[in-house]
């Protein structure tokens, strides 16, 4: 594992480079592309697992955080989807410059994989290969679902707030950024790549949605693995979630 | 200020973000920034950053790190707990800093397991000249039961509360696979009350600095000056900051105190540092 900043001095992202098993090594790079808030919390360990499984498969892997997050520069009442957008762009670029790799697979997990999806809208980026794991798909749902769960009442911190702030779990989602979301609808559009893999833990209304808006496409593969999902749940002790089988999943997929 | 990303110690590094200020004096303290249970090294709700980012504004070094086997730092072998462990990398980590930066004095901070892990590294190493907790150590006492539980016969509520607590347990109870999540191996155990007041002695003596904050979510605090009641045997001497937000949980999930802690803390470590002596003075944060 390497920790390092990369980007514009003015726009640093922090990353960390998985380095490939040297005697299974593959001109492929992988770029994990997290989700946010507790969610992201949540998912480190599993992100970090899942880095270090493919890395040992011979893959190139890096994890990275969005300006506004984790470790990355700035503040997120700074940034934009845009930016996010500019992100996703800017750690391929990193990945493929400093690797040398020929292909770009990308994973998103929820938010991560509505990102991810919208970026690969520019087929410029050339990525291979897209997994999204647990995807929301769209700006829209998500906002409903947080908001769905901010009615249960479990936290006084749990708002949206007079500025049109949607607070959850700690991290807010500002007025800016709630638009910016939803205008991105998985079900709109199609990425440029040239295969899709779509796993979730537990199949619902937004999953099917999805998988029947992209099962006419050649080269779409969807997949349900029974594990957690609870995305949204959070508890005191910042408690974390490894869903096995669906990192198991993906790397088996991307490996085969 | 300039966010730097490192590697500690040669094996199996730990992985660490230092936040150089844009002024950097050796001669000033560093704020090192611990783990709280298994979050990694941007802390809870991201306050680890937001507290760097300050404390460097205001010209300390500061640096978030994650104890091995937790967030980016890879598990190093061996059968110590994280008591030890912890310790240990902590050690380390104000090495790494004394030889590449030439600091000599080292405020630490943490949350739940992270502020267990600051008083007990600043009993056993005097270059800790001051500790900023959250949700430290705490015992009741016999105003605190007074408090929670005659507080609630008058008030219906609490007897909501309760017939709602005996009606849960005869529900049925989540089935999702626990084997999913990840617990930490840390079990916070708090040493006795005695232990912690001997400590607590030893590091005013020594003249350590204490910043004590505790949310509502604090099972075993639930009056503004309880802490003060508990270790009523410790002189403190002018040593003790001391806040209670009942309000706040313990994950610090509130936008306004996420804005408000970093900024105290940050008030504090200057206050400290800038009393070269140490002279009994209340610090107000």
């Amino acid at each position: 594992m390497n920790p390092f900043f990369f980007g514009s001095s003015s726009q640093s992202l922090y990353g960390v480079y998985h380095s490939p098993n040297k005697l299974a090594m593959r001109d492929e790079g992988v770029l994990l592309c997290p989700t946010f808030g507790q969610e992201y919390m949540r998912s480190h360990r599993a992100n970090r697992q899942l880095a270090s499984s493919l890395a040992q498969q011979g893959f190139h892997v890096l994890r990275f955080d969005y300006r506004g997050t984790g470790d990355s520069s700035g503040y997120i009442e700074d940034v934009c989807v845009s930016d996010w957008l500019e992100d996703i762009e800017t750690a391929i670029n990193e990945l493929r410059e400093t690797t040398c790799v020929n292909t770009i697979h990308v994973i998103g997990l929820r938010l991560g994989g509505l990102l991810a999806s919208a970026a690969a809208r520019d087929s410029k980026l050339k990525i291979k290969q897209l997994i999204l794991w647990d995807p929301l798909i769209s700006g829209n749902a998500y906002d409903l679902e947080l908001q769905d769960e901010i009615s249960k009442g479990d936290s006084k911190c749990n708002v949206v707030d007079s500025d049109d702030t949607l607070h959850f779990n700690g991290f807010p989602l500002y007025k800016k950024m709630r638009l910016d979301l939803s205008e991105i609808n998985l079900c709109d559009f199609e990425p440029q790549c040239k295969k899709i893999y779509h796993i979730v833990s537990s199949e619902n209304e937004n999953s099917n949605l999805l998988k029947s808006a992209w099962s006419s496409r050649d080269a779409y593969e969807y997949e349900h693995v029974e594990a957690p999902g609870d995305w949204n749940h959070v508890d005191q002790y910042g408690g974390i979630m490894l869903p096995q089988p669906i990192l198991q999943a993906i790397t088996h997929w991307l490996a085969k | 200020m300039r966010e730097i990303a490192t590697t500690i110690g040669k094996t199996t590094p730990l992985t660490a973000i230092i936040t150089l200020p844009t002024n950097f004096d050796a001669s000033k303290p560093a704020v090192l920034i611990l783990n709280s249970g298994l979050m990694h090294h941007i802390g809870s709700c991201r306050l680890s950053v937001k507290l760097a980012r300050q404390v460097a504004d205001a010209g300390f070094l500061a640096l978030r790190f994650d104890f091995s086997g937790i967030g980016d730092s890879p598990p190093r072998r061996g059968t110590r707990n994280f008591h030890d462990s912890s310790l240990e990398e902590l050690n380390e980590v104000m090495n790494h800093l004394q030889k590449e930066r030439g600091i000599s004095q080292f405020i630490s901070y943490g949350l739940c397991s992270g502020a267990d892990a600051s008083y007990e590294i600043a009993k056993r190493d005097s270059r800790i000249i001051g500790i900023a907790q959250i949700d430290a150590y705490a015992y009741t006492n016999k105003k605190w039961f007074i408090k929670r539980y005659l507080g609630n016969l008058l008030n219906p509520t609490a007897w909501l509360g309760l017939v709602e607590r005996l009606t849960s347990r005869l529900s049925p109870v989540s089935t999702l696979g626990e084997e999913f999540y990840q617990t930490e191996d840390y079990q916070r155990e708090h040493p006795s009350r005695d232990s912690v007041a001997a400590g607590l002695n030893s590091l005013v003596q020594r003249g350590v600095y204490i910043y004590n904050i505790f949310t509502g979510d604090t099972i075993e605090i639930n009056y503004e000056n309880q802490y003060r009641d508990i270790f009523s045997d410790v002189d403190f001497n002018g040593f003790l900051t001391l806040e209670y937000y009942e309000e706040l949980e313990h994950i610090i999930t509130s936008p306004e105190h996420q804005k408000l802690i970093p900024k105290k803390i940050c008030n504090w470590v200057q206050m400290i540092s800038a009393s070269s002596e140490k002279t009994p003075i209340e610090i107000s944060a």
